[in-house]
């Protein structure tokens, strides 16, 4: 485990705000592979995170187990305060509190936009039909696509897919949003679309870890920029840091390939 | 963790349903039912039968038959009293018997048998039509006599020797005698007076499954013959075959053979039924359950009456007048003297109803078996003063 | 008529509209069109020209038989009452008219509501007529029938055929291809055009004096049937057009009314129209109502309680504690310990499944009363059919039940895959679970049920499930059939759904994780909706064998439409042997109702592929 230095190189500000996430030496095992080595990581109120590194390093493994789509076996991850554990309670108002978007969308394809949109308010949040759907055409309007809440996501193109997706995870009011490579999906002229609404996201204050391979985007929003390989987090630093002056071999090497 | 819970609720919610299922008929009073089985625990099989037979009205119109429970209970436990409790006759069937027990168009269950199960109910109810036919298979019939689904086999069931002590049934007085003969086509050269020994080499045709079947073997290796021997599923088949020529001769019974002549012989061809004498006796009558000799007694009698009546020519046109001029012996029959009737447990005019509703022997036969050629004349089922089997001791 | 069916939920935004569609494609001239397709190679011609005479030497084979001289159709006809409801009385025959009115009714609002159907091209429609025609031409010239009834045979074909051809060239080739008429006008038209031939053509005769058909009016189909016929096609018609032009408002509310009375309308027909219960209002007055209404006002108020947001453990403690209380009561029944009405048990144990459920609506007030409002009328439903069943039937009807023919054919069919389908969609359930218990339990269920033949199932239900019972406790035989048959079809269900939840992609599992909801819920909303529509296909194909294989319960015994053309028929005494005659009928009775099932589920299967993509 070797964290630079540049951990330190976060402004004062930020250092200053309240933890939002706290992994502290997070093991996840698959069978006999060791998919996440000790993962330590924190991530402060409205910062937002990116997350790099080469496919297969962890990164996905990492955001899932944050929200408990997957178990981690060993450390300990507590999220606003509370801690993930086998206690039903805590993971459900962990997933109350933590959004998250996929790389293929999945949207429901049974049910139109709006009903993709309302339906966790309604029923997880016990929220009345015409508030939720109130909230849904203002969260769709946000998006930019406030004419498609009648049709079936099998209508839309990618971009607006995602964005509904977007718009789906934001309607339950969540503290943070946790992102899977949002963008690698969609044709390369959706792909700003996506990111457009992701910025407007993280200018709004939203707690955000998301993983990526959008250069631009990281340089441009990330607070902070994580770097994994091989399960293991092996550089944090400032986005200016990170892309003029690496510390690791590791992140050299890997910068050197995608740049 | 809360859904695999929610899925075990469900699937014990599944399960209970399905025992709700096979409880489904006795709702109301299934429960009033069990608490009268606890007090009657030694109540032997007649109480489950009462019970079963109750319910069997379908799962349908228990609501009401509380009240008949306890009284059929507090009466006695025979079959007589369960079924003067129920107010209906549970009477099995066959259903496709020709001239025997059908549906007709309508619906109602008609044929010799059928008026049987009348004669039953008009005698133990008053009222001919308080029948419910249950139709039964042949590999049903036993055990409904046993569960107490039926009161009474009006089933053309043949009186056999294993029946009557290993089955556990009792048969009442022979209605009909039957007995398997066979039928060719005159033209091949075969007359009424052809025999077994005649057919050497001929296509036989039955249906499968039967004594039939083995009867005809049995009859072709007595006579030292060979026949040829196919079997088809049902009768209707095996005629069609003999109409399209693949059989020269089929076998049955001969009530079943008069009947196909009746209806199927094509124009311009005849066929004829033989030997005179069958090659098998079958002598079908009521069939009830074994050890109760009250029951027993009553379907034997109303046979012996619609017998009886024939012998001395009382139609059901005419019971008033035999009632009030006819001989000692019908009057006694009909109640209008003695206690013949009551002392059975039936009403006293149980027999004039019998008669006056279903007729006498001879209107039943001609009104069932007439239509499809079959006659009383110089058969075993004329009366025994005209040299046939059909015979009744006398009422006094 | 048939895609009028409630289970859609695709909404009319996504059906094709007439004025939408792209044009058929253009066709050949009928000569090179012959050409093209069926002499195209001199291979191609020997082949056509073999195939056809083969088609020609069976179609005229067929023809020859129904219309031999041998054949007693007059038996048939004569019983067509006894095939369709063997004993059901006759003076009651209002209550059948009364129970198609009710669905013509269903039927009109629902297609109206649901602006259900498609469109067909000009072009379709006239190659319908011409075939139709064409088809009748060879088939007519190939029977024996007596010159009477074929020239009015063939004048008919040649009036359909001439019909084809005038809209062909009538229209032209642009026009043909690019009109549409919508289905339900087609429908709809074409049964106007049939009812109000009724006043024109004898179809049907059925008396017959000494086999002679007797040409009285008033045995005639055609016209003894006129007058309730044209009733059914007014409220089909008018049902329709009010559907069609209900505000949107009154839409809304109607639609769940409707879907619930489709699900409701076999029990409706079958127990309360058709069966005529006699109410003791007494009974009614002092028990029946006074317990509907307690289980509705205590369930309520024990439902409200236990929705509470933040109950948390207790209330599914309580729930739980219900459920053993209710399953106590089975038991009890089962044993015979204690009387209860049967309802009585039903209604505790489906307070203790709302009460499990109860949680789910912890919300606002009017979350609440939602769950409040739906144990009412759930409830009020339960009880007014748990009173209905048990009343005694006016009726006057002798057997085991009283319906017979294609009507208990009918009735076995739809209850079996009404009651297998919440059995069978629970057992996949069980089979795709976490828990290992449940997969085996309900592995070992469908594994051994499909091993087994139906036909033993019915005579095991038949014969045997009686006395396994416990004392007193009996069922009538179509009560043990309908269980056997459900029970075995549940386990063939359960793999076809089972298919569908397979084919649901993970991250649908995960997407409702993320976003908090339920694991009930996400069975629920998620889950199950999709993977049912996946299922359809087999699931109509299951539903088409069902109704095919309720011709077995003829072997046990029960007066189907199968038992009576094969075994009753044959043996009355007048038409002795007639049973090939009834055997054609029926063929053709169950092909109507299993090749409109067909069609209907490739018409859905189009459908709701256009929401997925
Ligand atoms: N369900 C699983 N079972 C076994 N191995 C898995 C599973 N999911 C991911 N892995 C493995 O864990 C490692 C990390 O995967 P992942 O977190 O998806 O990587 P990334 O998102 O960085 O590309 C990979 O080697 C992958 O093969
Ligand atoms: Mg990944």
């Amino acid at each position: 485990m070797s964290i630079s230095d540049a951990t330190t190189a976060v402004s004062e500000e930020l250092a200053s705000r309240d933890d939002m996430i706290v992994c502290t030496g997070v093991d996840k095992w698959y069978g006999d592979f060791q998919a996440l080595k000790g993962v330590t990581a924190t991530v402060k109120e409205q910062e937002v995170v990116v997350v790099l590194g080469p496919s297969g390093s962890g990164k996905s493994t990492w955001i899932r187990c944050i929200n408990r789509l997957e178990q981690h076996q060993g450390g300990s991850i507590v999220v606003d305060g509370v801690e993930l554990t086998n206690d039903v309670r805590n993971i459900e108002k962990i997933r109350s509190e933590v959004g998250m978007v996929f790389q293929q969308f999945n949207l429901f394809p049974h049910l139109t936009v709006r009903d993709n949109v309302t339906l966790a308010p309604k029923w997880v949040k016990k929220q009345p039909k015409d508030q939720a759907e109130d909230k849904a055409m203002e969260l769709l309007t946000q998006m930019g696509i406030p004419e498609q809440a009648e049709k079936y996501p099998g209508q839309l193109s990618g971009g607006q897919q995602q964005r509904v997706a977007i718009a789906r995870s934001l309607a339950m009011e969540p503290r943070v949003m946790l992102f899977d490579e949002p963008t690698s999906a969609l044709d390369p002229e959706m792909i700003k679309e996506v990111l457009d609404v992701m910025k407007d996201l993280a200018r709004s204050g939203m707690t955000m870890i998301v993983v990526t391979h959008e250069m631009g985007f990281a340089r441009e929003v990330a607070d902070r920029i994580i770097f994994m390989e091989s399960g293991e987090i092996v550089e944090v630093g400032t986005p200016e840091h990170f892309f003029t002056n690496p510390t690791e071999d590791r992140t050299k090497l890997f910068l050197s390939q995608i740049l | 963790m809360t859904m695999t819970l929610k899925r075990l609720l469900a699937l014990l919610a599944a399960l209970t349903l399905l025992v709700a299922a096979c409880g489904d008929s006795s709702d109301d009073d299934s429960a009033d039912g069990g608490g009268d089985d606890a007090g009657q625990d030694d109540g032997g099989s007649d109480d489950g039968d009462s019970d079963d037979g109750d319910s069997d009205d379908g799962g349908s119109d228990d609501g009401d038959s509380d009240d008949g429970d306890e009284v059929e209970l507090t009466q006695g436990d025979g079959v007589l009293a369960a079924v003067q409790a129920r107010g209906e006759l549970n009477c099995g069937v066959s259903g496709a018997a020709v001239a025997f027990s059908t549906l007709d168009a309508e619906g109602n269950m008609v044929g010799f048998d059928a008026d049987y199960c009348r004669a039953v109910a008009a005698a133990v109810l008053g009222d001919a039509e308080a029948v419910n036919f249950v139709e039964l298979t042949a590999a049903e019939r036993f055990t409904a006599v046993q569960t107490g689904d039926v009161d009474l086999l009006m089933r053309n069931t043949t009186w056999t020797q294993s029946r009557d002590t290993d089955v556990g049934m009792d048969f009442g007085p022979t209605t009909y005698y039957d007995g398997q003969q066979l039928m060719a086509r005159e033209g091949d050269g075969f007359s009424n007076a052809s025999g077994v020994a005649d057919i050497d080499g001929a296509v036989v045709c039955t249906n499968a499954g039967t004594t039939t079947e083995q009867n005809i073997s049995d009859a072709a290796a007595a006579a030292g013959i060979s026949i040829t021997l196919n079997t088809f599923e049902d009768f209707n088949i095996v005629t069609e075959n003999f109409i399209s020529g693949a059989c020269d001769i089929i076998t049955t019974d001969g009530s079943g053979l008069v009947g196909r002549k009746a209806e199927q012989q094509p124009d311009g061809e005849e066929w004829v039924i033989f030997p005179a004498t069958p090659i098998s006796k079958e002598p079908l009558g009521p069939t009830y359950g074994q050890n109760d000799s009250q029951w027993a007694d009553v379907i034997n009698w109303v046979v012996y009456a619609t017998i009886i009546a024939d012998e001395k020519g009382v139609t059901s046109g005419d019971v008033d007048d035999a009632l009030a001029n006819g001989d000692a012996e019908i009057v006694r029959l009909f109640g209008g003297e003695g206690e013949l009737q009551s002392a059975m447990g039936l009403s006293a005019d149980a027999f004039f109803q019998v008669i006056s509703q279903v007729g006498n022997y001879d209107e039943i036969y001609a009104r069932n078996l007439n239509p499809v050629g079959l006659t009383r004349d110089g058969s075993a089922n004329a009366a025994w003063t005209a040299g046939g089997l059909i015979f009744a001791p006398p009422a006094r | 008529m048939e895609n009028s069916q409630p289970s859609l939920t695709i909404d009319d935004g996504v059906l094709p509209q007439a004025a939408a569609l792209p044009p058929e494609e253009p066709s050949l001239p009928p000569g090179e069109w012959i050409k093209k397709n069926l002499f195209s190679t001199p291979f191609n011609a020997v082949l056509t020209v073999v195939f056809g005479a083969i088609a020609l030497f069976f179609i005229d084979l067929f023809v020859d038989f129904v219309f031999s001289e041998e054949r007693r159709w007059n038996g048939t006809a004569t019983n067509l009452r006894l095939l369709m409801t063997q004993g059901y009385p006759e003076s009651q025959y209002i209550r059948i008219w009364v129970s198609v009115g009710f669905l013509a009714a269903l039927t009109g609002l629902c297609s109206g509501i649901w602006n259900a159907g498609d469109a067909v091209s000009m072009k379709r429609i006239s190659t319908w007529f011409m075939s139709t025609g064409a088809f009748g031409i060879i088939a007519i010239a190939l029977s024996p029938l007596d010159t009477g009834g074929k020239t009015t045979w063939f004048i008919a074909s040649a009036v359909s055929l001439a019909i084809g051809l005038a809209l062909w060239y009538g229209l032209g080739d642009q026009k043909r291809r690019s009109t549409f008429v919508r289905t339900p006008y087609l429908i709809y038209g074409a049964i106007a055009a049939i009812v109000a031939s009724l006043w024109v053509v004898p179809y049907g005769n059925y008396t017959f004096s000494d086999g002679v058909l007797t040409n009285e009016p008033d045995s005639i189909v055609a016209f003894t049937t006129r007058w309730p016929w044209l009733v059914m096609a007014f409220i089909l018609i008018g049902t329709y057009i009010a559907g069609r032009f209900a505000p949107a408002s009154a839409a809304r509310v109607f639609k769940p009314i409707l879907i619930g009375l489709w699900v409701l309308s076999p029990l409706i027909i079958v127990w309360v129209i058709l069966r005529d219960p006699e109410l003791d209002w007494d009974h009614v007055i002092s028990t029946d109502i006074p317990m509907a209404l307690g289980f509705i006002l205590i369930g309520g108020a024990l439902l409200y309680a236990l929705s509470k947001p933040g109950l948390g453990e207790i209330g599914k403690l309580a729930g739980f504690g219900l459920l053993l209380f209710a399953a106590f009561h089975w038991l009890a029944a089962f044993f015979g310990w204690y009387p209860m009405l049967q309802k009585a048990r039903l209604s505790f144990l489906f307070l203790a499944l709302f009460a499990m459920a109860a949680a789910n609506f912890a919300g606002d007030r009017r979350t609440r009363l939602q769950l409040v409002f739906g144990w009412g009328i759930f409830m009020a439903v339960l009880h007014y059919f748990a009173t209905m069943i048990n009343t005694a039937s006016t009726l006057e009807f002798r057997g085991d039940f009283f319906l017979g023919g294609y009507a208990l054919t009918l009735f076995v069919s739809v209850m079996t895959l009404m009651l297998s389908f919440p059995l069978g969609v629970m057992l996949a359930l069980a089979r795709t679970s976490r828990l290992p218990i449940f997969r085996l339990l309900s592995t070992v269920y469908i594994e051994a049920i499909r091993g087994v033949p139906l036909i033993t199932i019915l005579f095991f239900f038949s014969v045997v499930l009686n006395l396994f019972l416990p004392n007193g406790m009996s069922v009538s035989e179509t009560a043990a059939v309908v269980t056997g048959y459900t029970l075995f079809s549940a386990a063939y269900l359960a793999e076809n759904v089972r298919g569908g939840l397979q084919s649901i992609r993970r991250g649908q599992f995960e997407a409702a994780d993320a976003l908090g909801l339920t694991g009930s819920q996400r069975t629920g909303f998620i889950v199950l909706p999709q993977a049912l529509r996946v299922s359809i296909p087999p699931l109509v194909g299951q539903a088409i064998a069902t109704y095919k294989e309720t011709s077995l319960v003829a072997i046990v015994g029960l007066n189907d439409l199968t038992r009576i053309a094969n075994a009753i028929i044959p043996a009355q005494s007048e038409f002795l042997g007639v049973q090939m005659e009834n055997l054609i009928l029926i063929s053709f009775i169950y092909w109507v109702g299993a090749f409109s099932m067909s069609k209907y589920s490739q018409k859905l299967e189009r459908r709701l592929g256009v929401g997925e993509r």
